[in-house]
C-alpha cells in the first residue's frame, strides 16, 4: 500500500495541489483550516468574520497556486492569504463603519477549554493580553512574524513597507511583550 | 464568444436555423450514449470565479466560427484516443443539416480511475 | 531603543533580528554575553508561548465547512493547457488536458508501495511526450527499486491515453518522508 494521501508532507501535496490535485489540497484545508480560523481570528482581533476569510483566502488560493513558489512554506502562504482578505474585510467594515475601530475589545470570545493546563493558560492569556495592548502596526507584525512564520521581506511586501521598517516594528512590538510578560520569563 | 444559453436567448429566427441551445443538447446526448464516456463536464472557456449555471454542457459559440465542444471523462481502461474520435463522430453524426459545418472539438478533461466514481467521503 | 544590551554593543533591534534569521551566523559578541543570551531565551520563550497560544485558540473546523470551500475548488478544475491528440479533418479535432494526464501519472505511482507523486511535469515536443516526476518515498524503502516500478507502471498506465508515443519518463526521488501508522 502507498501511504495515504493524509499522511503526506506539505510539500508534495502543495505540489500535487499545483498541479491540479484537488484531493491534495483537500489535505492541507483540512490540515490547516483549525490554525488559519485561529490566525484570522488573531488578526482580526475578532471571530466573527474569521470563518468566512479563511474559506474566502482558501479559494482564492487555489485559484492563484500558480504563484506559490516554495511549497514546503505553503502554511505561510496560506496565512498570507488570509491577512490579505482580513486586511479587505476591515478595511471595508472600516469605511462603512462611523465609529472608529475600539483600540482594545472584547478579546478572546471563544471560551477556554476547560482540561487546559492553569499555568499555560495563564501564560498565554497574559500574552493574548499583552498583544491586545500593542500599537496596531506592531501587533500586524508581530503575528505575520511569530504566528504565520513570514519572513521580513514577506512582511514588507505584505503591508506594503520596507524590511527595515518591519525589522523595527518587530523589536518594538517584542520589547513592549516581553516587558509585560516581565513575570513570565 | 457566446455561452450556448446567452445564444439561445438573443437567437434570431433566420428561416427556421436550429438554435445553439438544441445543437448543445444533442451533443450532449452523443456525449453520454458513447462507450467509454465515464461523464461530461462542463466545456465552457475557463472563466476565474466560476461559472454561470447552465442546462447543458456542450458549449457552443457563433463567432468566430460556428463550433461546438465537449468535455468528456473516459474510462481509464478505455483507449481515450479512441473514445475522443468515436465522440466526435458522434457529436458530428448528431448535428442539424444546417449545422453540418459545425466545427467540433472533444477534449478529455479527465481519465478516471473506477472508483474515483464514488464521491470522496469528507474526513470527520 | 538605541541602548546596546550587556557588553555586546548590540541593540534590541540587531538581538531581535539576529534571533529571526536563526542566530547563523553566528555573532560571538553576542553569544558569549550573558544578558544577550537571557534576552534571546526570552524570545524563544515567546514564540514558543505564540505557539501554545495558537494551538489553543485551534478549533476543528466541521465537514461542512470543509465541503463549502471544496466544493467551489472542484468546481474550478485546474486542467492546465490541452495537448492535441488528433485533428480528423479540418473540421475536427481531439484534444486532452494535462490535468488528465497528470492524474493518470500520480494514479500510476501512487499504486507502487511506499511511494507517493508530487510534481508532474509534460513535455510534447517534435511529436514525443516526455514525463518528468517528482517521487515522495517513505522512509525506509529502497528508491531505486521504487523509481523503476514508477517509471513501469506510467509507461503503462500512459499507453493507451498518451496524446503523442512516450519516449522518456524520469523519475526523480526528492523527498523521504516518515509516515507514523
Amino acid at each position: 500500500m502507498s501511504p495515504a494521501l493524509d499522511a503526506a508532507p506539505d510539500a508534495l501535496l502543495a505540489q500535487r495541489a499545483q498541479d491540479g490535485d484537488d484531493r491534495a489540497f483537500a489535505v492541507l484545508v483540512r490540515r490547516h483550516s483549525p490554525f488559519l480560523v485561529a490566525f484570522a481570528t488573531r488578526y482580526m482581533r475578532s471571530s466573527s468574520d474569521a470563518d468566512d476569510v479563511v474559506q474566502e483566502a482558501l479559494i482564492t488560493a487555489w485559484r492563484r497556486l500558480d504563484e506559490l513558489r516554495e511549497p514546503e512554506r505553503v502554511r505561510s502562504w496560506l496565512a498570507t492569504a488570509v491577512a490579505r482578505r482580513a486586511t479587505d474585510v476591515l478595511r471595508t467594515r472600516a469605511r462603512r463603519d462611523v465609529q472608529p475601530m475600539p483600540e482594545v475589545e472584547q478579546e478572546d470570545d471563544r471560551s477556554p477549554a476547560p482540561e487546559r493546563v492553569a499555568e499555560g493558560r495563564l501564560a498565554t492569556t497574559a500574552l493574548r493580553e499583552a498583544l491586545a495592548r500593542l500599537p496596531e502596526d506592531q501587533r500586524e507584525v508581530w503575528l505575520l512574524r511569530e504566528m504565520a512564520e513570514l519572513s521580513y521581506d514577506e512582511i514588507a511586501e505584505r503591508l506594503g513597507t520596507s524590511p527595515a521598517t518591519v525589522r523595527g516594528r518587530l523589536s518594538r512590538a517584542r520589547s513592549a511583550v516581553l516587558a509585560a510578560m516581565e513575570g513570565w520569563r | 464568444m457566446a455561452d450556448s444559453s446567452i445564444a439561445a436567448d438573443r437567437r434570431e429566427p433566420e428561416g427556421g436555423a436550429t438554435p445553439p441551445q438544441e445543437v448543445a443538447e444533442r451533443a450532449d446526448a452523443a456525449v453520454v450514449a458513447t462507450p467509454g464516456v465515464v461523464r461530461g463536464y462542463r466545456a465552457a472557456p475557463a472563466i476565474a470565479g466560476g461559472l454561470a449555471p447552465s442546462p447543458v454542457l456542450a458549449h457552443v459559440s457563433l463567432v468566430p466560427a460556428r463550433s461546438v465542444v465537449v468535455s468528456i471523462g473516459v474510462d481509464e481502461g478505455a483507449d481515450s484516443r479512441e473514445v475522443a474520435a468515436a465522440v466526435a463522430a458522434a457529436v458530428r453524426a448528431a448535428m442539424p443539416a444546417d449545422w453540418a459545418d459545425v466545427r467540433v472539438r472533444v477534449q478529455v478533461r479527465r481519465i478516471e480511475a473506477a472508483e474515483a466514481a464514488a464521491p470522496e467521503l469528507p474526513a470527520a | 531603543m538605541d541602548e546596546t544590551i550587556g557588553d555586546s554593543g548590540h541593540t534590541l533591534e540587531q538581538l531581535s533580528a539576529y534571533f529571526d534569521a536563526g542566530r547563523v551566523p553566528r555573532i560571538a559578541a553576542i553569544e558569549e554575553d550573558a544578558e544577550c543570551r537571557a534576552v534571546l531565551a526570552s524570545m524563544e520563550r515567546l514564540s514558543r508561548l505564540t505557539r501554545e497560544m495558537t494551538d489553543e485558540d485551534a478549533r476543528p473546523v466541521d465537514a461542512p465547512w470543509v465541503e463549502r470551500v471544496l466544493s467551489v475548488v472542484r468546481s474550478e478544475v485546474r486542467a492546465g493547457r490541452d495537448l492535441p491528440i488528433r485533428a480528423i479533418d479540418e473540421r475536427t479535432e481531439t484534444t486532452v488536458t494535462e490535468g488528465a494526464l497528470r492524474e493518470l501519472v500520480r494514479r500510476a505511482g501512487d499504486g507502487v508501495e511506499g511511494v507517493l507523486v508530487g510534481r508532474v511535469a509534460l513535455r510534447l515536443d517534435d511529436g514525443a511526450l516526455d514525463v518528468r516526476l517528482t517521487l515522495g518515498v517513505r522512509f525506509g524503502a529502497p528508491m531505486r527499486t521504487r523509481a523503476d516500478e514508477v517509471r513501469a507502471a506510467v509507461h503503462a498506465a500512459l499507453a493507451p491515453h498518451t496524446p503523442a508515443p512516450l519516449r522518456q519518463v524520469d523519475v526523480v526521488v526528492d523527498d523521504v518522508f516518515e509516515i507514523e501508522e
